[in-house]
């Protein structure tokens, strides 16, 4: 008798313990499945185009420039062609389009080898948290761009992932990726800085206030 | 390299706004420390001769060791500065500011001269204003040039050509607008007008001057407004818009009745009537009536000035139609993309169909039957179909699912409204209209989570600064009003602290706004200072937003006149600046345009155009922040 009831208890606690680790594996397999590693096909996709562009993107090799194939896999499998290419230093700046106009996507290339690629972020997110859950250790410095002084984002920059974010830290939100070829501090600074504008000193310090002097 | 007189030095070191060539820009930094002397500097070419060359010999003899030259160096620079305007400070186009009317033009003239002296930029603000932009905008400037002669002529291969030539991105974001204007145009009547400009020749040789083309212009225009509305009015009116037209027509009437009547011995009192007359007309896109009711009486002397009122609007009309137009045209490409995307999608299905366990199975549902199948085989495999299969617990196991999935649903909508990038905090900030007694306005702002700190008082009233926050934060944060929400008061507090005596203001992201002037310059300016800074605070706790307005106002479209968005850290704009100008107008635009040292100049000095004009704008500030609230 103690016995089976006993056995009958036990079964009723395996049965709904069982239940709810079915359902919690597929509940969070829903919620979480935007962050899971996605299978790759072995050659990256290629830009759709649109447009004449002064360089055959499509040659264009990205290899340098993105840390892994999911990176490259989520840029490049929107770019669309969006105008023609233009020149700015030594490189050609190839601009795709997203969803936003006037938004667009630059891919910076030299010599048929893409140096930089500068992705929009036109909708919410948490890309910067993402990216901080999934690589602890990685090393980074703050940077500022006075485009958007005063709007609480600012570059963070990873030199050893070939990675930065312009975002707001406290939300992990971000309105830019950077991708560049995996370098140095120093380096990065004596390169894509310059080439980007990015301060080291925050214009938005408060010795720089706006005015509005005038009485109607 | 180009030697720069002392004034110029002096010049550029107190104004923030200016680049002369060979002047460190840190200088601008240092200006918050001066401003009372910097004003004085802006102000000084409104006064008589005699104080203006005193006050610059003032400012010379303080800084002209930090400016960089000679306390000597001054002397003749001024004597020839006050006498006459130097070349290099003279405006050569000024196309927003009307001509300087005789006085004898009567009430009309009079009001005229008020307003132009209203919208003049003082002298040496524009000459800053000048050099800064000679600076930036000379290569910009040899291509329009080229560019509006290719238009000109309808030279359709040439504007190609100067496209495909363009140097950098904002020459080829300027050129591929232009094109637009020119190549596909919305409203030919709104072009022409924006266009009239300079003289022109009839078939018979006759020289046709600017104004004889306006009067044409406009008084065709005239017409068919005047036909429009006529047509408008013979279909049947609302009780609502009868009455709203009625009270409309009452207050014109007694307007004109003032502006017209000649016993009134007043003639500021006249003219402040007509000029209430006209800022009705232009708030509701009626600028030609004016003139057509005025063209008869021979008014020559006034056709200038009003004409170029007038086309302004025609003009800041015509740029928002384009600029509409543009933002049809991006949601028709939006639309194409998403078709071909889902063109692809079909032809992707319709391709897996043909193999076996394909999507296209998967539409029909076969791959469901196959996992349920393959599930139950499985249970009975490890022995635990009895699970499902033993009536005495399928009661409890039903429960128990149910429960399982309340308590998961839960925890997932914690784990979203934690991680969700626009917060949580759906608080709101309890305001009454006005605090009283004064002096608790500092403990309600406090339980509100606003604190303010340093000199509270204001006009000799000690808690002045404390009751002008409490008041404009309860104007701006009651209901339907998002504001507080989304700068999340009172669980993420500010901190406003008030010091010095120019008016300026700068927002910290850990929320600490430091409010320099305030008070000092006017309500409306006061008021605009807060919420400007507070947008500020609002974009650094709400990225997301900030985004959005980023994707509606990209920064080749940022268009609004004031001067933080255009002038501000330098060239703008900048999408931060506008940003917070745009949520800070809204609520005072009627009675404040922020403007510094005459700039961006305008057709008016206040902003009532900012609901018509920026529609776009103010529309963005009304739904995302204030909640459909208007003021």
């Amino acid at each position: 008798m103690c016995m089976e009831g006993w056995n009958f208890n036990m079964k009723k606690v395996f049965v709904l313990t069982l239940i709810f680790l079915v359902i919690l594996t597929i509940t969070m397999s829903v919620v979480f499945r935007g962050n899971q590693p996605v299978s790759l096909p072995n050659a990256l996709p290629t830009p759709t185009p649109v447009g004449p562009p002064h360089v055959d993107f499509s040659k264009i090799n990205y290899s340098k420039v993105f840390p892994d194939q999911q990176a490259a896999q989520e840029v490049l499998s929107t770019l669309q062609v969006a105008s023609e290419s233009s020149q700015i230093d030594d490189y050609t700046v190839v601009p795709f389009q997203t969803d936003i106009d006037q938004r667009q996507n630059l891919v910076y290339e030299k010599n048929n080898t893409a140096q930089y690629v500068v992705q929009e972020k036109t909708s919410d997110n948490t890309d910067l948290m993402v990216f901080l859950a999934s690589h602890p250790g990685s090393q980074s410095f703050q940077m500022f761009d006075s485009i958007h002084a005063g709007s609480g984002f600012s570059w963070y920059i990873f030199p050893q992932d070939g990675v930065g974010f312009l975002a707001n830290k406290d939300f992990g939100y971000a309105l830019k990726v950077l991708y560049f070829p995996k370098t140095t501090k120093e380096n990065f600074i004596q390169t894509a800085a310059k080439t980007f504008q990015l301060l080291q000193d925050d214009p938005n310090s408060e010795n720089v206030q706006e005015s509005f002097p005038e009485n109607p | 390299m180009v030697e720069l007189t002392a004034l110029q030095k002096l010049s550029a070191f107190l104004d923030p706004s200016s680049s002369v060539a060979g002047v460190d820009q840190q200088n601008a930094a240092r200006i918050g420390e001066r401003g009372a002397d910097r004003e004085a500097f802006l102000r000084a070419a409104e006064k008589p001769e005699d104080e203006r060359k005193a006050i610059i010999n003032r400012l010379a003899a303080k800084y002209h060791k930090e400016a960089g030259f000679e306390e000597t160096e001054i002397g003749n620079a001024v004597d020839e500065f006050v006498r006459n305007i130097p070349s290099e400070f003279e405006t050569t186009e000024q196309p927003e500011t009307p001509q300087q009317l005789p006085q004898d033009q009567g009430v009309i003239g009079s009001l005229l001269n008020k307003l132009t002296e209203r919208n003049e930029p003082n002298i040496a603000g524009r000459a800053k204003g000048q050099a800064t932009d000679a600076v930036h905008s000379l290569q910009e400037q040899q291509f329009l040039e080229e560019f509006n002669d290719a238009l000109e002529q309808g030279d359709q291969t040439k504007i190609v050509e100067l496209i495909k030539n363009a140097e950098t991105h904002k020459l080829l974001d300027q050129q591929l607008q232009l094109a637009h204007q020119h190549l596909d145009l919305l409203n030919p009547d709104e072009l022409r007008l924006a266009r009239l400009d300079g003289t022109t020749t009839d078939k018979e040789g006759k020289t046709i001057t600017k104004v004889d083309n306006m009067r044409d212009e406009f008084t065709t225009q005239a017409l068919k407004q005047a036909e429009k509305r006529k047509k408008q009015e013979e279909r049947e009116l609302t009780p609502a818009e009868k009455d709203a037209k009625a009270k409309q027509e009452a207050k014109e009437a007694r307007l004109q009745a003032i502006a017209m009547d000649t016993n009134i011995k007043d003639p500021n009192r006249r003219s402040a009537a007509f000029h209430a007359l006209l800022q009705e007309r232009l708030a509701q896109t009626r600028p030609y009536s004016i003139f057509a009711e005025y063209y008869d009486q021979d008014l020559d002397g006034m056709l200038v000035p009003l004409s170029q009122l007038i086309q302004n609007q025609a003009q800041v009309r015509h740029r928002m139609a384009l600029r509409q137009r543009q933002g049809v045209q991006q949601a028709v490409n939006q639309q194409s993309n998403l078709q071909n995307a889902a063109i692809n999608a079909v032809q992707k299905i319709k391709g897996s169909k043909s193999r076996k366990g394909g999507l296209g199975s998967l539409l029909k549902g076969q791959l469901k039957k196959q996992l349920l199948s393959k599930f139950k085989k499985e249970l009975i495999r490890k022995g635990l179909a009895w699970a499902f299969l033993s009536p005495p617990f399928v009661g409890e196991i039903v429960v128990g699912i149910i429960l399982l999935i309340i308590i998961i649903a839960v925890i997932v909508i914690i784990l979203f409204t934690l991680f969700s990038p626009q917060g949580s905090q759906e608080q709101q900030p309890s305001l009454q209209p006005t605090c009283t007694p004064e002096n608790t306005c500092e403990q309600q702002l406090r339980d509100n989570g606003v604190s303010v700190r340093g000199d509270l008082s204001l006009n000799g009233d000690p808690y002045g600064k404390a009751k002008l926050v409490y008041d404009t934060l309860a104007l701006i944060t009651q209901s339907p009003s998002k504001f507080g929400t989304l700068l999340g008061i009172p669980a993420k507090p500010i901190t406003l602290y008030f010091s010095g005596s120019a008016c300026t203001g700068h927002a910290s992201a850990n929320g600490l706004v430091i409010l320099s002037g305030f008070g000092a310059c006017g309500t409306s300016v006061a008021r605009f200072m807060l919420i400007h800074e507070l947008s500020h605070e609002i974009a650094f706790r709400n990225p997301g937003l900030y985004n959005s307005f980023l994707n509606q106002f990209p920064r080749s479209s940022l268009t609004l006149p004031t001067y933080n968005c255009q002038f501000d850290y330098g060239v703008g704009p900048y999408p931060a600046e506008c940003f917070a100008d745009t949520l800070g107008e809204y609520p005072v635009y009627k009675t404040y345009r922020n403007i510094v040292g005459g700039r961006p100049s305008y057709f008016e000095h206040v902003f009532s155009s900012f609901i018509t004009s920026f529609n776009p704008f103010y529309t963005f500030a009304k739904n995302n922040v204030y909640g459909g609230l208007e003021f």
